[in-house]
């Protein structure tokens, strides 16, 4: 039995090291990717909360993954990100606001550094759900297609497809707002 | 590719590097979201251990989607010794008297064994869904019957395959209304009977000083029961949804991929794999020109259409733009 389908029969059973070993193991990840996403850090921690209990609330009612555990809290938690985007839809300007800033030269490095992160983010936010998903997956948490495709439950070439046009399209939007020459 | 889209790639994929850069997670807050995570999972385990009918309901949902598979292989060898038994002779007298039977009678292992064998023989959705219906209509009868000897024990079996015909039956009319097939209005009343029989039933087992509020209000429940029940399955992630059906969403896809999750789902996939691969990449350049307008909500729409084409079978989200 593998470690993960371990921590997942333990879960069902509610075991209290199971349940830590598993928020021990990928909170970190849920935090980071989410904080890519979101690009705050109480956000963040709302989303992993968010998708721990959603969990819990799915083994309560005997759902929840039988395997791939951790495609399956980051479907999770990219659908409460969508969620929570959808309702809060972000202003027009952003973008454009942050670009300019880019655009100008900024003594810091620092300072630089995190308007390129809030350009890139909301660039990937104009991207599809779906699109954003895999491109975060693979170009952010490194995973390979194989578990993106468990993590979106679709096809392979699927995963493929989604990644090229997420690419294309997010190349568009950069280039398009002079980001990319 | 020439050098300057090779020098634009690079660019994108430094940016993208940007993403890496998350500050470090305050430890307090994570030792705080883990505290919380743990007090809710202590809390939920203290309400299944104070009952075991949930609980039993519960393991029985868990095992529902990866067991069904072999249940029904199960189920059809069942049926051929069934039906040598009534080849035999003395068979139909068997069966008729175990009809009768309760749980925890000896013949009541027939008369599980004569309804599997019905399901398993049967070849529509609709007949499945008939089925499921009236056996889980039995079940209650059974369970009532049962109550009233306090038989714990063949309680919690008999709810188990109560949530297990229920279960069926939403798959049922789930698949039933994905292919936009007649469902009858009584049958569609009757999972509502049904289900608010169901919350009725476990309110009452949960809470006796709920029980006579359940049952004023169980009419009610007829109305409200099926229909929210169904939107969450059927329309896959209707723009409309809010968070409650999307708090679902992730435990009713698991539940309902489950089963074909593993090899037939990833068959599935890689015989797709070849086609949707070169469409894929085939489309890049399309989507390119297509996609030459600026407004993001364009690009949406034209990833929409391509969507359709790669991912018919997806009940997701393609629709859904962020902007």
């Amino acid at each position: 039995m593998s470690n993960e389908s371990k921590l997942i029969s333990g879960a069902r059973k509610f075991d209290e090291d199971a349940l830590a070993n598993i928020y021990d193991e990928y909170s970190p990840g849920l935090y980071r990717y989410a904080y890519r996403h979101c690009g705050d850090a109480n956000r963040a921690e709302d989303c992993v909360a968010e998708t721990f209990s959603r969990f819990l609330q799915a083994l309560k009612k005997g759902g929840g993954p039988s395997k791939h555990l951790q495609a399956y809290l980051y479907r999770t938690a990219h659908n409460w990100i969508a969620d929570t985007y959808r309702r809060q839809p972000q202003p027009e300007e952003e973008l454009k606001d942050n670009l300019k800033l880019v655009g100008q030269t900024q003594p810091e490095e620092t300072v630089e550094a995190t308007l390129e992160f809030d350009v890139v983010r909301t660039a990937i936010t104009k991207l599809t759900k779906d699109q954003q998903q895999v491109i975060g997956l693979k170009f952010l948490e490194g995973w390979n297609n194989k578990e993106i495709a468990n993590s979106v439950r679709k096809p392979v070439g699927a995963v493929k497809a989604l990644q090229s046009r997420g690419l294309a399209s997010l190349k568009r939007i950069l280039q398009d707002e002079n980001i990319l020459r | 590719m020439n050098n300057s889209e090779k020098m634009i790639d690079t660019k994108l994929k430094e940016l993208l590097d940007e993403l890496q850069n998350v500050p470090a997670r305050d430890a307090g807050k994570a030792e705080l979201g883990k505290t919380q995570f743990l007090h809710q999972a202590a809390s939920i385990r203290a309400g299944l251990a104070s009952n075991p009918l949930r609980r039993a309901i519960q393991s029985a949902r868990s095992l529902l989607s990866p067991t069904r598979a072999r249940f029904s292989l199960r189920q059809a060898s069942m049926a051929v010794i069934i039906a040598a038994v009534v080849l035999l002779g003395g068979g139909s007298i068997t069966a008729y008297a175990a009809q009768k039977s309760l749980p925890g009678d000896s013949l009541y292992t027939i008369k599980l064994f004569i309804e599997d064998a019905f399901i398993a023989f049967s070849l529509s959705d609709s007949h499945d869904l008939e089925l499921h219906l009236e056996y889980a209509s039995r079940r209650f009868e059974e369970i009532t019957t049962l109550l009233g000897s306090g038989r714990s024990q063949e309680i919690e079996s008999t709810a188990s395959r109560l949530a297990y015909h229920l279960e069926s039956a939403e798959e049922n009319l789930s698949a039933l209304e994905a292919a936009n097939l007649e469902i009858g209005d009584n049958k569609v009343q009757q999972m509502a009977r049904l289900l608010s029989a169901f919350d009725a039933l476990f309110g009452t087992l949960d809470e006796d000083d709920e029980k006579e509020e359940m049952e004023n209000n169980s009419e009610e429940e007829i109305e409200d029961a099926p229909i929210s029940d169904d939107d969450d399955t059927e329309e896959g992630d209707p723009q409309s949804s809010d968070d409650e059906e999307h708090s679902e969403e992730p435990d009713e896809g698991e539940d309902s991929s489950e089963g074909d999750d593993g090899e037939s789902g990833s068959e599935e996939g890689t015989d797709e794999e070849e086609g949707e691969d070169h469409s894929g990449e085939g489309n890049e350049h399309d989507a390119g020109e297509e996609d030459g307008c600026d407004q993001p909500d364009e690009h949406g729409g034209g990833d929409d259409e391509e969507d359709e084409q790669d991912e018919e079978d997806s009940s997701d989200h393609d629709e859904e733009d962020t902007c």
